[in-house]
């Protein structure tokens, strides 16, 4: 086991994991928040709601429609000038982020949609305000699409992550690609693959488990 | 005291609400009927603007509901309670917390939200279910939370959106009869909506039938039910009082009955009490053959409706008789 530098494969591994949870605390909030809007500028007639629900509906199209890898090496320059630099893990992270944020708003929005029209009639009958029925009515009865939201995104941000590494942004696909496959290292490739697996299922786990738990329905 | 003016409702191809004038009085309970698409529930949501009528001014206790601000209409609405045919309760919260919604919205103390809550759960009966979820109840239970979660901020008024349509008959009397002893405990003016002439006997005092976005009639209900006016009225009367059509229609009577002549009687009040049918015996020359009937008690007093098949001599002296004594006689043939 001479080639397998656990040193190594730990401070991949960590550099993954910081690159998933910070990118999944800020694109829970901002694709949130995006849904939010996305939802309520659906259902406003004003002119200017329409534009609004075209514009960030058109971007968000054409954000999932760039294959991740290609959207990485668009943002080079934005990265640059934001976070000084085009290597390592926080380099990484505006591309995840905005590859993952329109993804996860779009299915926000879904959530926020199946939520029974009827139930927000009544609250507005009760004097609610729209905030209220945000805080109080929108997310609590859309929070298990909102949690199961997340988990999916959050499934296919580990990927992409793998994906930022091999161009730079360390991490387990960093790990593979570089020492791994470049250097003929199969047992690298094969654990850092292992890692990366159990990270997912993980995952998956925790957030089904949250997910059940807050469904009353 | 709520009073709609002129009130119109347009969508962009249809008119749900055509012109609507409606006084309705302090501490009634007042039925508005008619069937589906006829504007009834647009209307009832015209009461707390919840749709905004095209034109047409809205008061509620002698306020402009149009002229507020939208922080006076939010405040004006907690004192207008609301229930609904699907419930609309919050689905991943408790029944305490359903309940406690409309408080916790106008930032009620949280220990006045308790007492509140667990008095108006021993109301509606619903002490134990406190920590359901609204999926382990049935849909009484549902609808009880509805009520309880709409008398939470002590309403003067409670508007009721078709509100026992989703329930079994049995259920629905339980839910009119809460909705009744509310009425008369707290005096709270109560506006339902229905296309049940059963509801509207049940606990209305009076009704308004609508039809086309327009309201073609309105009265007690024990009037509409004597006296119905028009085409409309008449079929949601028949509700309640025609012949049981699959088992007697005229034809059949007629041709099981062939003698005499056959006679729908219809008499509210006192006329129900006395001894009709015997004295009419003593007096004339004629047999009087039941074939069916109702006494159907409403909120104004009591209506029935007898069919019955007169034989003998004096049968047009009797019913003479009988129209003088107040009651409305139809000869079928």
């Amino acid at each position: 086991m001479t080639e397998l530098d656990w040193q190594f494969m730990f401070n991949a591994l960590k550099e993954t994991l910081y690159m998933t949870l910070m990118t999944t605390i800020i694109t829970f909030f901002l694709g949130l928040g995006l849904g939010l809007l996305l939802y309520f500028s659906s259902k406003r007639e004003e002119p200017i709601f329409k534009l609004v629900n075209v514009l960030i509906s058109q971007t968000i199209n054409i954000l999932r429609a760039i294959p991740f890898i290609i959207l990485i090496i668009l943002l080079i320059p934005f990265t640059r000038i934001i976070v000084g630099t085009i290597l390592g893990p926080n380099a990484a992270l505006p591309a995840l982020i905005i590859g993952c944020v329109p993804f996860y708003a779009r299915l926000v929005m879904i959530g926020l949609n199946e939520v029974d029209k009827g139930v927000i009639e009544a609250s507005k009958a009760f004097g609610a305000t729209n905030l209220q029925i945000i805080t109080r009515v929108l997310i609590p009865e859309a929070l298990p699409a909102i949690i199961s939201g997340i988990t999916v995104t959050c499934v296919q941000l580990v990927g992409y992550t793998a994906l930022a590494g091999a161009i730079g942004a360390g991490g387990l696909g960093h790990l593979a690609y570089m020492e791994g496959f470049q250097r003929g290292r199969n047992q690298v490739t094969l654990v850092a693959t292992l890692l990366l697996l159990v990270i997912v299922f993980m995952i998956q786990f925790i957030g089904d488990y949250i997910t059940k738990k807050v469904d009353k329905r | 005291m709520i009073r709609l003016e002129n009130v119109i409702k347009h969508y962009q191809t249809t008119e749900a609400v055509n012109d609507v004038t409606l006084t309705i009085n302090q501490g009634e309970i007042f039925g508005i009927i008619g069937y589906s698409g006829a504007g009834k529930s647009t209307l009832i949501r015209m009461i707390n603007l919840l749709e905004k009528p095209t034109s047409g001014r809205v008061f509620v206790n002698d306020i402009d509901l149009l002229s507020l601000t939208t922080k006076e209409l939010r405040s004006k609405r907690r004192k207008i309670g609301m229930i609904f045919q699907h419930f609309n309760l919050l689905s991943n919260k408790t029944v305490f917390e359903n309940v406690a919604f409309p408080l916790k919205i106008a930032k009620v103390k949280k220990d006045i939200i308790h007492a509140r809550v667990m008095e108006l759960l021993a109301l509606v009966g619903l002490t134990e279910k406190a920590n359901s979820y609204p999926s382990q109840l049935s849909g009484g239970e549902k609808q009880r939370v509805g009520i309880a979660r709409a008398l939470a901020n002590h309403p003067e008024i409670l508007l009721c959106d078709e509100v026992t349509s989703a329930l079994d008959p049995e259920t629905t009397k339980q839910i009119l009869y809460l909705l009744k002893t509310i009425n008369e405990r707290f005096g709270i003016t109560i506006v339902l909506i229905t296309h049940e002439m059963a509801v509207v006997k049940e606990i209305c005092h009076r009704v308004a039938v609508m039809e086309k976005g327009k309201i073609i009639e309105t009265g007690y209900v024990i009037d509409i039910f004597t006296s119905p006016k028009t085409r409309t009225t008449q079929n949601f009367v028949n509700q309640i009082t025609d012949l049981n059509a699959e088992v007697l229609t005229y034809e059949k009577l007629r041709s099981k009955y062939p003698d005499g002549v056959l006679v729908k009687l219809q008499y509210i009040n006192d006329n129900v009490e006395k001894p009709l049918i015997s004295s009419l015996v003593k007096v004339f020359d004629v047999d009087i053959n039941i074939l069916q009937g109702k006494i159907i008690p409403t909120n104004n007093g009591s209506y029935g409706v007898l069919y019955v098949q007169l034989t003998g001599h004096d049968i047009t002296e009797a019913l003479k008789h009988l129209e003088t004594l107040g009651i409305e006689v139809k000869q079928l043939d």
